[in-house]
């Protein structure tokens, strides 16, 4: 959606996904970036590990 | 963070010594101070000797061993190790670290009699303390981590300041100072965050959901269909086709079967409808067989010359006549009685003789006359029997004679008789089977004829049946579920990237969130630090006729009167060094309140401040106002005081000092000496 301007992208955005697990997936991932960068973890796994992190968000059945 | 203590072993000016700092959050400030020379910046060294083995300053002479030990008492061969220890808290755990350098002395081989060391890489080691007291050692390899969380390395010059050389933006490099609040405030963590969710980052989130992606081809997908939709028509061609084709077969079967019950019913007719047509033909041969024989008898006449050729034109011409001639000629060899026939001539005789044969005279008008006259009508006009019997004499006798001729005229005359005679036999049979067929005009043949080729055409289409059953259909019912498999396949993939772009709407919107909060938390710094250096500045110079704008790319500061950017004194300079590591404590204590939402990195940091001589360039008034602010803006003030600037400060520093110690030396000894001073 990188093509689109700010007010399409925004809309499309807001009808398609929850703030909250943005919101969740934000935190979680800030989280994960700062220990893989703590602990030297290469781009791939701290990649693998936002991945997990935002299918198992989105994923879930609240 | 707040450092608890530091202990010195054989580092440079010092022994063994060991200060306490203060911890209390009234009584937040630590001060050392003494006369040049005597150990203060050593002191800061050691700390960041301790942390982060920074040996910088050490370049020039890097001996760190006590010059005791080293001028006078080292023995040969001995090892010296050299030690600092810190004990700090931070975030409820207590550390201890511990750096120490092994020197090995040799005596040197000059003969010079001095000991020369070989010394080794300085080791540092780590215990963690839980919260509950128990002591954790940490890996060596984890140690490094375990400070940058404490305190990172780039941020050392701004909490050790070194006051002498008044470095914050005049020595650092302008990045250093950009690093410094980046690392305090975790912006480069934020930005690394954006990273993995930006677009076109490869290799990261973004670029990882696209790369799942699969081919979706609307226009292939509709290919797909089109052709499933052609194959499925064309299956139901077939069986539409194949249900006509089987009426038409069972049609034709049935009128073949007809047909053949017709023919076993009037086999005995189709016998003699064959028998007809054979005989009809064999008739026909004989016939043209026949006048083949009485030509060729003909000729044979010709060819014996004299009187025969004349019997011929008149054998000829009366064989034409009469066929019933050309038997009795035939039986010229063998029946001499048909040479007695009487003729028209010879009743003209009888009459001109006037006497009929049975005595009865002949007169024209009378009753003999009138029969006679009367059986001319059923008479032959010549008497030809006598010329017959010549002929055949003539016959015999040249017969006799080996004519080859006569042979001839035999032979064909035998022919002659025999053809003459099947041509009656025929006639006859045919006749009859006339007869006995007379009503029936069915043509047996004609009908097997058609039976065989609706047989036939039944069977051909059957097998064209059988080819679109066996064949066809399932060959396109197996392209079609091929198809179907296809379309599938992309219906799937179609599923799935609808969950790609599920995901992906979730990594636009969080990096949406990120770059927001980052922007928001840039602005929220500049905000706060240049207030918070102007706030403080002001303060410890006395004036806000001075205003210090922040750069918000690089944070530096730098000063304007009425809109006019000015050169600041070196006292200035201090006090704008010291307002801008008070806006840094300030930042790194509010990260919870600055720039909008918080997270998990905005949890507030607790930094000490260690400063070495900060006040060497200031006035009283300067050192009195700058005493009087910077503990109200860290937990935990470390300073270092040459003893003329101690004695400036001690009566604004005195309700927050805690620990006061003075640095001593004794004459017997270069070494110097921490002594508590009493309060």
């Amino acid at each position: 959606m990188a093509w689109m301007n700010l007010t399409q992208k925004e809309t499309i955005m807001s009808n398609i996904v929850e703030k909250e697990k943005v919101v969740e997936i934000y935190l979680e991932s800030m989280k994960i970036v700062r220990r893989g960068l703590r602990n030297g973890l290469t781009k791939g796994d701290i990649t693998s590990e936002i991945e997990k992190e935002i299918r198992g968000v989105v994923d879930r059945e609240d | 963070m707040k450092i608890k203590s530091i202990e010195l072993k054989n580092f440079r000016q010092f022994g063994e010594q060991r200060i306490d700092f203060s911890g209390s959050e009234d009584k937040k400030v630590t001060i050392i101070h003494g006369k040049t020379h005597i150990g203060k910046t050593t002191l800061v060294k050691a700390f960041l000797w301790c942390l982060y083995k920074d040996d910088d300053s050490f370049k020039t002479d890097p001996i760190l061993v006590n010059k005791d030990i080293e001028d006078g008492y080292v023995p040969a061969n001995k090892t010296i190790v050299v030690s600092v220890a810190i004990d700090l808290e931070h975030n409820g755990f207590g550390y201890s670290i511990k750096t120490e350098q092994t020197f090995q002395y040799y005596k040197n081989e000059n003969g010079d009699g001095a000991f020369s060391p070989i010394m080794k890489d300085p080791n540092r080691y780590m215990m963690k303390m839980t919260p509950d007291g128990d002591p954790e050692p940490v890996p060596p390899e984890n140690v490094d981590k375990e400070i940058e969380d404490i305190l990172p390395r780039n941020l050392k010059n701004y909490f050790f300041y070194d006051g002498e050389n008044n470095k914050i933006d005049d020595v650092a490099e302008k990045s250093s100072l950009q690093d410094a609040v980046r690392n305090i405030m975790n912006l480069n963590i934020r930005e690394e965050l954006i990273r993995y969710f930006a677009p076109n980052s490869s290799g990261r989130v973004y670029d990882r959901f696209e790369s799942l992606k699969q081919s979706t081809d609307q226009e292939q997908s509709d290919s797909y269909q089109s052709e499933i939709d052609r194959l499925t028509k064309e299956n139901e061609n077939q069986v539409s086709n194949n249900d006509g084709l089987k009426k038409d077969i069972e049609t034709l079967r049935s009128e073949a079967k007809t047909l053949e019950e017709q023919i076993e019913a009037n086999a005995d007719a189709e016998k003699l409808q064959k028998q007809y047509l054979d005989e009809v033909r064999e008739l026909d041969e004989t016939k043209v067989f026949r006048d083949g024989c009485f030509e060729k008898l003909i000729e044979s006449f010709d060819s014996a010359g004299g009187a025969r050729s004349g019997l011929a034109g008149l054998f000829q011409s009366l064989a034409y006549k009469d066929s019933n001639l050309l038997t009795e000629f035939a039986d010229i060899k063998t029946n001499s009685r048909a040479y007695e026939h009487q003729s028209e001539d010879s009743v003209d005789e009888i009459i001109k003789k006037g006497e009929c044969i049975c005595g009865a005279k002949v007169i024209e008008g009378n009753e003999c006359y009138k029969h006679l006259i009367a059986a001319k009508d059923y008479l032959f006009p010549r008497d030809f029997s006598a010329s017959l019997n010549a002929f055949n004499k003539v016959l015999v006798e040249e017969k006799d004679a080996s004519d080859a001729s006569a042979s001839n005229i035999e032979r064909f005359a035998i022919d002659l008789k025999k053809s003459v005679k099947r041509i009656d036999e025929l006639s006859d049979s045919i006749a009859g089977i006339s007869k006995t067929l007379q009503g029936f005009h069915g043509d047996v043949g004609a009908w097997k004829k058609e039976a065989h080729e609706k047989r036939e055409t039944a069977d051909t289409e059957a097998a064209r049946v059988s080819y679109s059953e066996s064949t066809i259909i399932p060959g396109n019912e197996s392209k079609i579920s091929d198809l179907k498999s296809k379309k599938e396949k992309l219906s799937a993939a179609s599923e799935k990237n609808n969950k790609l772009d599920q995901y992906l709407a979730y990594v636009n919107a969080v990096e949406d969130i990120a770059t927001k909060r980052l922007e928001s938390k840039k602005t929220g710094i500049a905000q706060a630090l240049e207030k918070q250096v102007n706030d403080l500045f002001h303060a410890i110079v006395g004036s806000s006729k001075t205003e210090l704008r922040l750069n918000p790319k690089n944070y530096n500061v730098e000063p304007y009167q009425s809109g006019k950017k000015i050169t600041l004194s070196t006292g200035q300079k201090t006090m704008k060094n010291l307002a801008f590591v008070g806006g840094l404590i300030y930042l790194a204590k509010n990260k919870d309140k600055i720039g909008g939402d918080n997270d998990e990195l905005d949890a507030p940091d607790d930094y000490p401040l260690v400063m070495d001589a900060p006040f060497s360039n200031l006035s009283k008034d300067d050192i009195h106002r700058a005493c009087t602010e910077l503990p109200k803006y860290c937990s935990q003030l470390i300073i270092t005081l040459l003893d003329k600037d101690f004695d400036l400060s001690i009566g604004t520093l005195k309700p927050y000092i805690n620990k006061s110690y003075s640095l001593t030396t004794d004459d017997t000894s270069t070494n110097s000496a921490f002594e508590e001073d009493r309060l």
